[in-house]
């Protein structure tokens, strides 16, 4: 029965974000990431109620997030807007493909069998998950555990409260707090990225390489260990993912609302972790060239793009004011002291990056990388430009962190790291796919870019026996 | 005339590039499938193993509660079981650490707060517990004997022991 109520609770979490949405104008099946999007507005609504109660010394409860619900429902039901989506016309898997979705389904739910038996992990039982049990008993989170110096301060105060609100969801649903329900909170969000994997490259890349990352992505265990272990990586993760595919299919005229849902992904950051600030100041140059290319009106484009920081700005103030501060930022180490941790970092990550189910992805990333230097596409320059960023801002706080550099690697790269691991591999696939198939994506402009034009020209300037 | 030379350059390699664009492919198809491959094996290897797999035996529930995998849970487990069958109400308890600060008190702290709650379960050495002794009216010692003056022995189990802060 339990079990059963945790998985009503999920689906109405879901279904709940997907009525925010329509009702917002974002929703759109035919977008790739329009699943994921669904569950971002769920948990994005919540997170910012629940944070705004705490905020205003309020109570959670169940029965005020169902009366908002339902205010949404009203007044989407009052609009009696609707709309029509063409279907894609169907493509019959092959036997290679079928295989591969099949035995992605049945290791999802094998990992949810292993979910349900107790997974959390060191910062799901003192951070993130005790968290969601005190707004639980309290139906709020009480003065002791926002003080730094009180009884609990390995707890991270400063910390947003998206993954603790989505547990106390499961928990108030469920009527119990067992630490089982937030392993499936956590796999339950993870669904999202083979989901959006498979979407996002099955009409470009073509099945087979969509099924193949898929269940490469329901596999990577170090990424399903942080999920089912009650970490916020699993939110960091479906946000910037939701985020590379919004930049990288859209808009393209086939898509309403890409800026919207791209907005969204950086407000589910944001609202996750404090590490979604950086994704969302990344995010947001990266939007205003991406954005502003395509003709979006800037009064719209700077609205959307600033959105993760009008949802997450109050708490931050809120936190900051009653002392809590980021642990890694607690002031600059002298300058001899960051260039010498440089190799340190850098040694870490090649280790890592070329250990067991890592290995592969490094692989696939210089492929990528390679297809992308052969395209002249705007399309998805700012989604790598997204990426690149926020691996270099993750990288500069491992030289600027006043903790032991090393203890620091050695408990957090894999899962800090591995949040980024589905948008590389999506967008590699993708620039890989694009290469082979001849496709010369400039659907910003329409016709070849500058640069483009430039080359011809000089082409045709050059002798005929030029030794260029 | 180097603006030429860089943007030719750029040509050059762009079309080196596009006339790999069949390795490129090669090497991203087995990189996918190795990826597909190796963490399958990973992920098959861990739900394998006896202390945290899928075929690992029920535990007591109290213990289910805690991942057994991880250092010091047997204890968290007998320091929960002592509290709720010795220690009524909410009266903050202090846990003797016998030795320096590892990772197992570490876990144990954390496990023990987040179980316990809201009553607080602190662990402290011998040295600063005895120092904030008024604030706890209970006390759990592994290894440790403690102050037969100003404690009293409650209960024992599993090497533990539930000591009561005498009245004065």
């Amino acid at each position: 029965m339990i079990f059963l109520l945790t998985t009503a609770a999920l689906v109405a979490l879901w279904g709940g974000g997907a009525l925010v949405l329509d009702v917002a104008g974002l929703r759109d099946p035919r977008a790739p990431a329009n699943s994921a999007a669904e569950l971002a507005a769920g948990v994005v609504l919540l997170a910012v109620a629940g944070m705004s109660t705490v905020m205003l010394g309020g109570r959670m409860s169940l029965i005020s997030c169902y009366v908002v619900l339902a205010a949404f429902a009203g007044y989407r039901m009052a609009r009696r807007v609707r709309r029509a989506w063409p279907s894609p016309p169907p493509s019959l898997p092959d036997h290679r493909v079928t295989a591969l979705l099949g035995s992605t389904g049945i290791l999802l739910l094998v990992l949810g069998a292993a979910a349900m038996k107790d997974r959390l992990l060191w910062d799901g039982w003192a951070l993130w998950t005790f968290k969601a049990r005190v707004i639980f008993l309290e139906g709020t989170l009480p003065t002791t555990l926002l003080d730094q110096s009180g009884p609990y301060p390995w707890t991270q105060p400063s910390y947003p409260l998206a993954l603790p609100l989505v547990q106390w969801w499961v928990y108030r649903h469920a009527g119990s707090v067992v630490p089982a329900l937030a392993s499936l909170a956590g796999w339950f969000c993870m669904l999202f990225l083979p989901l959006t994997l498979w979407r996002s490259l099955r009409r470009e890349a073509g099945l087979p390489w969509a099924a193949a990352a898929a269940f490469g992505a329901a596999a990577f265990w170090p990424m399903t260990r942080f999920a089912i272990g009650g970490y916020a990586e699993v939110l960091m993760t479906l946000a910037i993912l939701g985020a590379v595919v919004e930049l990288a299919t859209g808009p393209s005229g086939a898509q309403e609302g890409s800026p919207g849902r791209y907005a969204l992904f950086l407000t589910l950051g944001a609202v996750a972790k404090n590490e979604g600030l950086a994704l969302a100041l990344v995010g947001l140059l990266a939007g205003a060239v991406h954005f502003g290319a395509a003709g979006l009106r800037p009064a719209k484009k700077w609205l959307w793009l600033l959105a993760p920081f009008l949802a997450i700005m109050p708490w931050f103030a809120f936190t900051r004011f009653r002392g809590a501060s980021s642990p890694h930022l607690g002031g600059l180490p002298p300058v001899e002291d960051v260039l010498s941790r440089v190799p340190t970092v850098l040694r870490t990550f090649g280790e890592l990056a070329m250990t067991r189910a890592w290995a592969p992805v490094s692989l696939l990333l210089v492929a990528g990388l390679l297809a992308r230097a052969a395209r002249n596409d705007r399309q998805t320059r700012a989604a790598w430009w997204l990426i690149l960023g926020y691996f270099a801002a993750t990288l500069a706080v491992y030289l600027v962190t006043p903790f032991n550099v090393r203890w620091l690697l050695g408990t957090s790269l894999d899962r800090i790291v591995g949040t980024m691991v589905p948008a590389v591999v999506f967008l590699s696939i993708r620039e890989i796919c694009l290469l082979c198939q001849g496709h010369e994506k400039t659907a910003l402009s329409g016709g070849p870019s500058l640069r483009e034009t430039a080359a011809r020209q000089l082409r045709a300037q050059l002798p005929r026996h030029s030794p260029w | 005339m180097r603006a030429r030379i860089t943007e030719h350059s750029g040509i050059r390699i762009r079309d080196l590039m596009r006339s790999q664009r069949r390795p490129i492919r090669v090497v991203g198809q087995f990189a996918t499938a190795l990826w597909c491959i190796l963490g399958t094996i990973h992920t098959v290897v861990v739900l394998s193993r006896s202390d945290t797999g899928l075929l690992s035996a029920p535990h007591d529930p109290p213990a289910s509660a805690i991942g057994l995998a991880q250092p010091g849970s047997r204890l968290v487990v007998g320091i929960l079981a002592l509290i709720e069958d010795g220690a009524p109400g909410l009266a903050p308890v202090w846990v003797v650490r016998p030795g320096p600060a590892d990772l197992t008190w570490h876990l144990a702290q954390r496990q023990l707060a987040h179980l316990a709650y809201p009553r607080r379960v602190d662990v402290l050495p011998t040295e600063e517990g005895t120092s904030a002794a008024e604030t706890y009216e209970f006390a759990i010692a592994l290894t440790v004997d403690l102050d037969n003056g100003k404690w009293q022995e409650v209960a024992t189990r599993d090497g533990l022991t539930l000591y009561r802060r005498r009245a004065r």
